[in-house]
């Protein structure tokens, strides 16, 4: 673990990455008890600021301060994504070893299944549930994580039908081992390697899609702030300040940007092998 | 069979060849002073271990070095000119044109998603330029069939993954004669084949030589397809050249200590069944740690204290026949 | 042969697919608390029509019929009347897919356009400025949300510098100006795929730039250029188009991003439209469409694999 980091660290480009990770994270941990505002408190009075000492990153359409509303924007991305990444990546890791294991027929209808919802992407699959059943956050989880377990899944299929005939499995059945414990304690730690991987690379592409749903309204729903929602409404106000585009835009920039780094050196420091992935 | 003596001037003639390459262990010299002559029409073959430099020998006549080249001196004359001192373009025009190449494996040899025949065309190019494609697709057909290979008019719409092995060098040699070459440089063309296979490709290489007037420049380790194809013999060793002259004389005759060890080692039909092997004592040398003397030396059964304190040179062993050995005890 | 069969189990695989997505946005429908007829009309509708619409929808029924109904319908093109206009939704959503096809076609073409010779360059560059400038860069527009990019380049060539018309489509129909106002959404959505192209191909085209084939090339004097740009590049753009097909879905929800930041018509809008006013039966529609074809696509992508690669059209064969 410390030489993995290690590596990251000593790579430019994944220093980089991991400082703008570490920066989104703090902003997301602590910016919000820290932050000098409530976000949702409105002040028409003081609406379309620009950067000031009062309010240092200018205010919204609403009089929001904008450094508040950032601050709770980047928990919720960070919330979002780590909720989803993790029901994915363990429903995806279970489906996708079951298929491995399972009979032909089994793992067919695993593997179609995954196929159907692969069939959708992401955003389309997103509007429909939300048209039907409301926005909400736990929605929002809900599609995402159902749509990104495919992705695991199929990853650790592949990994464990490399694996299944090692070695060092059979000698575990053979000495007598539980099916479920060499599961557990064997198969999966060898299998988790490319998944990691996969689930860093995932972050910056969730953060993308919770601020893309919110920017189309079917996300986070108001008045909770979510930096896609920032982005809209500074969108439809962009003639009046362009500074709740600016905040926006930069703070996806930089959290997508910084993850996307942090993953690729991640992924090199790991197995180099992996490249081309998208 | 009789072929011309060396009493005419060489085709290619390679003088004091010395090649280096970087490497993460530091420069290793894969070359050093090699000497040699390549006879109009003459088969010469080219022997020694895994690492020797044969590869990079014929690499360094058609000038297609890697790019951890360190160190390219000598003088390879061709034409009046030392190909090395020419520029980049001269010695490309000769690619295709006045030198062909047979490589190893010819699984890999061919691009797998062009048809046969578009390779063979485009492959024609540096020796025929203003030749249609027509023409040059006619004359690729004929030359298959010459080659052997059946049905060649229709076969040469295929994709390369629909020819085994043998077809597929077969395929190459054809490539090869189609360049009607001054030399055609044959590295390793058996070795990756069954020996069923190689069987059938030397007997081609064989029954073509005939009507082929350029140069073969023959890479193996194999002493035993040596002896059979070629007229000159030179073995190469951790990058020097122990010995050369001709075929019959170095193989019959050898007088460097490690050519007799590597006919030693060969296994005759005739052999009688012994309780071991004969092997070479110790390792090849590490070509980025070179010893001073000799490179045999430490090897060598016979090695004597001034063996180890300068490499000899090429010394004729005959007179003037061309047989010469770089040993001290010659 | 063999082919006509590996094409037929795609083609039924395909079909499943389809099936069971049109099953799963069925089922959607199963779980709406409350009235679904209340819910799938919308607030806007009288106690008669939602009577009505009941009654046609068969909401009584067992489900297994109301499922075969459905994708009876579908299949015959029939994805019911807008509530609002009383029009056949099919006409809606045909009258606006050309829009959103064109865009996205455009944008594929102009990350082909760009990319390719770009990935050439690096390849055969390898470390040099440019290369490293390009590497550097791709990340930036592959990370970056598209209506990131797209909403930043309205603000800069759009607002500030006025360079392009602002939103909407050309009415005056000329085709410089139906260009013009397509320039910047096709590009917003173009840049990441620029630098994804570039680099994908930059790493095949070295990869097969070292393999024995190009030796035999070289060794007989092929010129360069022919080397890279017919015989590297046909192997290289395999893998190459085998991750771009799996990027389709992402090509297709950044169109419907870029429809709406630059106030497009297109499914785009027709289905933001649509959420906001409640209007179901179009969004269900759109994402049919959507869904439908993206499956489409990547059997396109995937049958192009035989055409590209001929040892997988004839992999039984020897």
């Amino acid at each position: 673990m410390r030489a993995v980091f290690g590596r990251v660290w000593r790579q430019p480009v994944g220093r980089f990455g991991l400082l703008l990770v570490v920066a989104v994270l703090l902003l997301g941990v602590i910016g919000p008890p820290l932050a000098p505002y409530d976000p949702n408190k409105l002040n028409i009075l003081a609406r379309f600021g620009a950067p000031s000492a009062a309010h240092w990153l200018g205010t919204d359409h609403l009089g929001r301060d904008l450094f508040s509303r950032m601050a709770d924007g980047g928990r919720v991305a960070l919330l979002v994504a780590l909720s989803t990444i993790a029901i994915a990546l363990a429903v995806g890791t279970l489906l996708g070893i079951a298929a491995a294991y399972a009979s032909p027929w089994g793992e067919r209808a695993i593997l179609v299944v995954f196929d159907i919802v692969s069939a959708f992407p992401t955003l389309v699959f997103a509007l429909a549930v939300v048209a039907l059943l409301g926005p909400g956050l736990d929605k929002v989880i809900l599609i995402v994580a159902i749509t990104l377990t495919p992705h695991f899944g199929r990853v650790a299929r592949a990994q464990t039908l490399s694996l299944r005939n090692s070695p060092f499995l059979e000698a575990e059945r053979v000495l007598g081992a539980q099916p479920w414990r060499i599961t557990a304690h064997h198969l999966v730690p060898n299998i988790l390697g490319p998944l990691v991987v996969l689930a860093s690379m995932d972050i910056p592409v969730v953060i993308t899609i919770e601020a893309g749903l919110s920017f189309l309204g079917v996300g986070v729903p108001p008045p909770r702030a979510s930096w896609g929602t920032l982005l809209h409404d500074g969108y439809t106000t962009l003639s009046q300040s362009p500074w709740p585009v600016i905040v926006a835009a930069g703070m996806l920039t930089l959290a997508t940007l910084g993850f996307t780094l942090f993953g690729e050196a991640l992924r090199d420091a790991i197995d180099p092998k992996l490249r081309v992935e998208p | 069979m009789t072929r011309p003596t060396q009493d005419t001037d060489p085709l290619i003639a390679i003088r004091d060849l010395s090649v280096s390459f970087t490497t993460s262990a530091g420069p290793a010299e894969v070359l050093r002073n090699v000497t040699l002559d390549l006879g109009r029409g003459r088969i010469v073959g080219l022997v020694g271990e895994s690492g020797s430099g044969k590869s990079t020998l014929a690499s360094a006549i058609t000038r297609l070095l890697p790019a951890n080249l360190s160190r390219l001196e000598g003088a390879v004359q061709y034409e009046g000119r030392n190909l090395l001192a020419e520029p980049e373009a001269a010695v490309a025009a000769l690619r295709g044109s006045r030198f062909a190449m047979i490589f190893q494996d010819p699984m890999g040899a061919l691009n797998p998603v062009f048809r046969v025949g578009t390779q063979l065309v485009d492959l024609q190019r540096a020796k025929a330029p203003k030749a249609s494609r027509r023409d040059r697709m006619a004359r690729a057909v004929a030359m298959l069939t010459r080659v052997g290979i059946p049905d060649a008019a229709r076969r040469i719409r295929d994709y390369p993954h629909q020819f085994s092995g043998g077809m597929r060098q077969r395929i190459m040699i054809a490539a090869a004669l189609l360049c009607e070459p001054d030399l055609l440089i044959a590295d390793e063309p058996t070795t990756a084949l069954d020996p069923t296979i190689e069987g059938q490709i030397v007997a081609l290489i064989d029954e073509l030589r005939h009507g082929f007037q350029g140069t073969i420049l023959l890479i193996s380790h194999s002493l035993g397809l040596v002896s059979h194809l070629c007229d000159d013999v030179a073995v190469l060793y951790a990058g020097s050249l122990v010995e050369r002259g001709p075929a019959a004389a170095v193989l019959g005759a050898p007088r460097h200590p490690y050519t007799r060890a590597l006919l030693a080692c060969e296994i005759g039909a005739d052999v009688v069944r012994r309780a071991t092997l004969a092997t070479i004592h110790g390792d090849a040398p590490d070509v980025t740690r070179l010893p001073l003397g000799c490179v045999f030396a430490p090897r060598c059964s016979q090695a004597v204290e001034s063996c180890r304190a300068a490499a000899p040179e090429l010394r004729p062993v005959d007179g003037d026949g061309g047989h010469a050995a770089a040993c001290l005890l010659v | 042969m063999r082919l006509l069969r590996r094409i037929g189990s795609r083609l039924a695989t395909t079909a499943l697919v389809l099936v069971g997505a049109v099953a799963l946005v069925f089922a959607l429908t199963l779980v709406i608390p409350g009235n679904p007829a209340q819910v799938l009309l919308g607030p806007r509708a009288t106690p008669e029509a939602v009577q009505a619409f009941s009654q046609a929808m068969g909401l009584d029924r067992p489900v297994a019929e109301r499922f075969a109904l459905f994708l009876w319908n579908v299949l015959r093109g029939d994805l019911g009347n807008d509530v609002v206009s009383g029009r056949p939704i099919v006409t809606m959503v045909a009258e606006v897919l050309p829009y959103t096809v064109s865009l996205t076609l455009s944008a594929i073409g102009l990350a082909i356009l760009f990319g390719v010779p770009l990935g050439c360059y690096a390849a055969t560059h390898p470390g040099s400025l440019i290369d490293r400038v390009a590497a550097a860069v791709s990340i930036g527009f592959i990370a970056i949300p598209n209506f990131v990019v797209a909403i930043l380049l309205l603000m800069v060539f759009s607002v500030w510098l006025d360079w392009f018309p602002v939103l909407g489509v050309s009415r005056s129909g000329t085709l410089g100006d139906q260009l013009a106002r397509l320039a910047l959404p096709a590009l917003s959505l173009a840049l990441g795929w620029i630098g994804y192209i570039a680099r994908l191909l930059r790493a095949s085209l070295l990869d097969v730039l070292g393999e024995a084939h190009i030796r035999t090339l070289r060794a007989y004097g092929v010129a360069e250029r022919v080397i890279v740009y017919k015989y590297a590049l046909k192997p290289a753009a395999i893998p190459t188009v085998a991750v771009l097909g799996l990027g389709v879905g992402r090509l297709l929800g950044g169109a419907i991003f870029a429809e709406i930041v630059f106030a497009r018509p297109g499914i785009g809008t027709l289905v933001y439209d649509a959420i906001a006013s409640r209007n179901y039966p179009v969004v269900q529609a759109c994402v049919l469409v959507v869904v439908g074809l993206f499956t489409l696509t990547n059997l396109l992508v995937d049958l192009s694999y035989a055409w590209l690669d001929p040892r997988i059209a004839k992999a039984e064969d020897r």
